[in-house]
């Protein structure tokens, strides 16, 4: 046994004895330079998907900074899309539209051809639709509705897309554009266009993604058919209620079944009871935020408020403080209604300023509080101020800046040819820009500057078929000279309806 | 024995041989009524008509089928078709039976098109006209079941299978004959079972602006409930 241990123990020093042998090392190391790669970006690339990806990598390699381009004979380059190679150059260019998958992720791989070294770098694409934002003209030449794009960035005309990609005519009745975001499909969905005929065919709705015609309204009345004489004159989409508005005066109000649908719910094909016989000459949209639309019962001269609730309500000021003597009144206006401006605030209560004017060409704004208070309808009222001496006129095209309270576009002076900037706080207007040709629409571009959602541009159609795109930054305002952005040719008839198309849901919230 | 059994089955070998005497299709027209899916020949359904989806009607025409088993005919042929009076409770007032009663040629079904006429009473009872085919010497007479039909009529209402507790909690409120009436008034229509919730709710919208729009007029709307209006839980 002894023997046993003694041999067990020799056997054990023995393994000690190797472990604690130290390997004097007798390798040729090489150093391996890494390569740091730039692609430019954050991990993150937004293109249009128009666009073609033109990447031209740095590299950090022994402390200097090159391009691919230039060190080809050091390195391989490999370049990959969700996992699939797709190029082997040095500088990738590579058209948007033909990566692959839903959202794809395109690699580089670097290999040092002398030690076979390898290095990633990657970015993912989240390509952004062509027409996802940019400027909807529609216009009319020659008896025909024509209905045109213009790429906020590029300025580059899709001149009359309906009838290139529907293989149909819009007809000669279109009478306005707007966006429509769904409610329930996602903040990050893509409003889709909705045009407004006045004619017996109905509004379409086109896809917001790819400008394709989607729906026409006129199917989504009960059993399909028609209320008698109908002419649509304006549709107004909230989150959950829509709004339609004939030639009649009439409005049709549905439930959305389902507010992620673009169209859901069907209209009745009889006129909604409106105590008194009350027609309505015309509507606005609230903000999408809002769940409000406005109607004007010019007859009467009333304002009445349709609901997220399917109500129209009589708005009458809540009790409170008297309204000033010579005031207009919203339950008994002596004056036209010649414009509804939205104003960006809550869900169910949003302020708006009205645009009156009287017999004398003299204009008025009164801004008020509109409250949907479920049942009843109650207004908060702010002011009344006489705007426009000597500018205004009844020709005058308005466009109040939703997200910028102070500021009001509107046209006017000789000709209508002039636009002015009006700011509220100040009860002042001002020429902003004078154009050789009548001002037909205004529209206002929403947009992010330094993460702030504001107005930076406007788009002025003239009828001689020209737009202009103006810039309205307080430096723009500040400098005349800095003003006008870009002259487009449109050349596709007088303006009826401009808007700019802001693309994802969540830029009205 | 052998013999016997020889002969029979030389017997049985000759009957197989017999050939029979096959009549031509056609040579016999049968007639009889048909229901209203009259390609498939099954027992006659009873007809049952209101008046009170027809509100303000004082007559109206409903469609009696007929169909021809047998061979198309160049030429109207006659129909005897009569009022089976021990079966009928409708007075003589109350229909007209068409003129000439014929079954158009060229036709395998025809639809005879018999008139009813509203009249006091019906509104408190169904009353009954049984019309019955008897062969003459263009047709005889089909299935049994179907030689004769039921007209069951009336002004009379009861609440449809489809105003169930989902109409009216959510649409249409409680039931009531009135309310029915007034509903197929403002609408049109009697008859919500095939709609969506969608088209349901756009009729009851509709009945309850009707219902405003008469108020308004001074038009008064009760029923054994009180005064008629749609579910508070419509919007």
């Amino acid at each position: 046994m002894k023997q046993f241990i003694f041999l067990h123990m020799i056997f054990g020093l023995a393994l000690m004895a190797c472990a604690c042998h130290q390997d004097k090392g007798l390798y040729d190391y090489a150093d391996v330079n890494k390569v740091v790669i730039d692609l430019g970006n954050n991990g993150f690339l937004g293109p249009k998907t128009s666009d073609t990806l033109h990447i031209n990598p740095l590299l950090i390699y022994r402390g200097d900074t090159t391009l691919a381009t230039h060190v080809s004979e050091t390195f391989t380059f490999i370049w990959y899309c969700n996992g699939e190679e797709i190029s082997r150059n040095p500088q990738l260019v590579y058209a948007v539209r033909e990566l692959t998958g839903k959202r794809p992720y395109v690699k580089l791989k670097v290999i040092n051809k002398a030690d076979e070294s390898t290095f990633l770098a990657g970015f993912y694409v989240d390509a952004v639709p062509e027409y996802q934002t940019g400027w909807v003209v529609l216009t009319k030449k020659e008896n025909r509705g024509i209905i045109s794009f213009i790429d906020p960035d590029t300025y580059v005309v899709t001149a009359d897309f309906y009838t290139t990609i529907a293989q149909e005519e819009l007809g000669p009745n279109a009478i306005a554009v707007k966006e429509h975001w769904m409610a329930g499909g996602g903040l990050t969905n893509t409003g889709n266009i909705l045009i407004v005929r006045n004619d017996p065919a109905g509004n379409i709705e086109l896809d917001g993604t790819n400008l394709g015609p989607i729906y026409n309204t006129n199917n989504f009345f009960l059993g399909n058919v028609l209320p008698d004489d109908f002419r649509p004159r304006g549709e107004f989409y909230m989150w959950d209620y829509s709004f339609m508005l004939d030639d009649n005066g009439n409005v049709y109000t549905r439930k959305h079944e389902n507010n992620a649908y673009a169209q859901s719910g069907v209209y009745p094909n009889k006129p909604m009871f409106i105590p008194s016989g009350v027609k309505f000459h015309k509507g606005w949209s609230g903000t999408h935020l809002s769940g409000q639309t406005i109607f004007y019962d010019q007859t009467n001269g009333s304002l009445y408020l349709g609901t997220d609730h399917g109500f129209v309500l009589p708005i009458n000021y809540m009790s409170g403080p008297p309204i000033p003597p010579g005031t207009t009144l919203i339950h008994a206006m002596d004056k036209e209604l010649a414009y509804v401006g939205k104003l960006q605030q809550g869900r169910f209560t949003s302020s708006y300023f009205l645009f009156f004017r009287d017999d004398t060409g003299q204009h008025y704004v009164q801004k008020i509080q509109v409250m949907d208070q479920y049942y009843t309808c109650a207004a908060l009222f702010f002011s009344e101020k006489p705007f426009g001496v000597g500018t205004a006129t009844p020709q005058s095209i308005f466009c109040q800046l939703q997200r910028i309270e102070n500021y009001l576009f509107y046209s006017g002076g000789t000709n209508n040819n002039t636009l002015y900037l009006y700011e509220h706080s100040q009860a002042q207007s001002s020429a902003y820009f004078t154009f050789d040709a009548p001002i037909k629409t205004i529209a206002a571009r929403q947009n992010s500057v330094m993460g702030v959602t504001t107005h930076d541009q406007l788009l002025v159609g003239l009828e001689n078929g020209d737009t202009y795109v103006l810039g309205i930054l307080s430096e723009q305002m500040a400098n005349p000279a800095a003003r006008l952005i870009k002259r487009i040719e449109l050349d596709q008839g007088v303006p009826v309806s401009s808007m700019y198309k802001v693309g994802f849901g969540y830029t009205q919230l | 024995m052998k013999h016997v059994f020889t002969l029979g089955l030389a017997l049985l070998c000759l009957a197989r041989c017999t050939k029979d005497e096959i009549d031509l299709y056609g040579n016999t027209d049968y007639l009889c009524f048909a229901d209203s899916t009259p390609d498939v020949i099954g027992s006659t359904d009873i007809i049952e008509y209101s008046f009170a989806f027809n509100p303000g009607a004082v007559h109206d025409t409903i469609p009696v089928f007929v169909k021809l088993v047998g061979n198309q005919s160049p030429v109207n042929r006659p129909i005897a078709l009569t009022v089976d009076a021990e079966n009928t409770t409708a007075l003589e007032g109350d229909f007209e039976l068409p003129h000439p009663l014929v079954f158009r040629a060229g036709l395998a079904v025809d639809t005879l098109a018999l008139v009813l006429h509203h009249s006091e009473g019906l509104q408190q009872e169904k009353r009954t006209l049984r019309l019955t085919i008897h062969e003459n010497e263009h047709f005889k007479l089909g299935p049994l079941t179907n030689r004769y039909i039921d007209i069951h009529f009336s002004d009379m209402i009861a609440r449809p299978a489809w105003w169930n507790n989902t109409v009216t909690t959510n649409f249409l409120g409680a039931y009531s004959d009135t309310k029915y009436r007034l509903f197929i008034e403002a609408t049109g229509i009697a008859d919500m079972g095939d709609l969506s919730e969608n088209e349901q709710r756009a009729y009851a919208v509709i009945f309850r602006d009707f219902l405003a729009r008469g108020r308004e007029q001074g038009e008064i709307y009760e029923d054994e409930h009180g005064l008629i209006n749609v579910s508070p839980n419509l919007t």
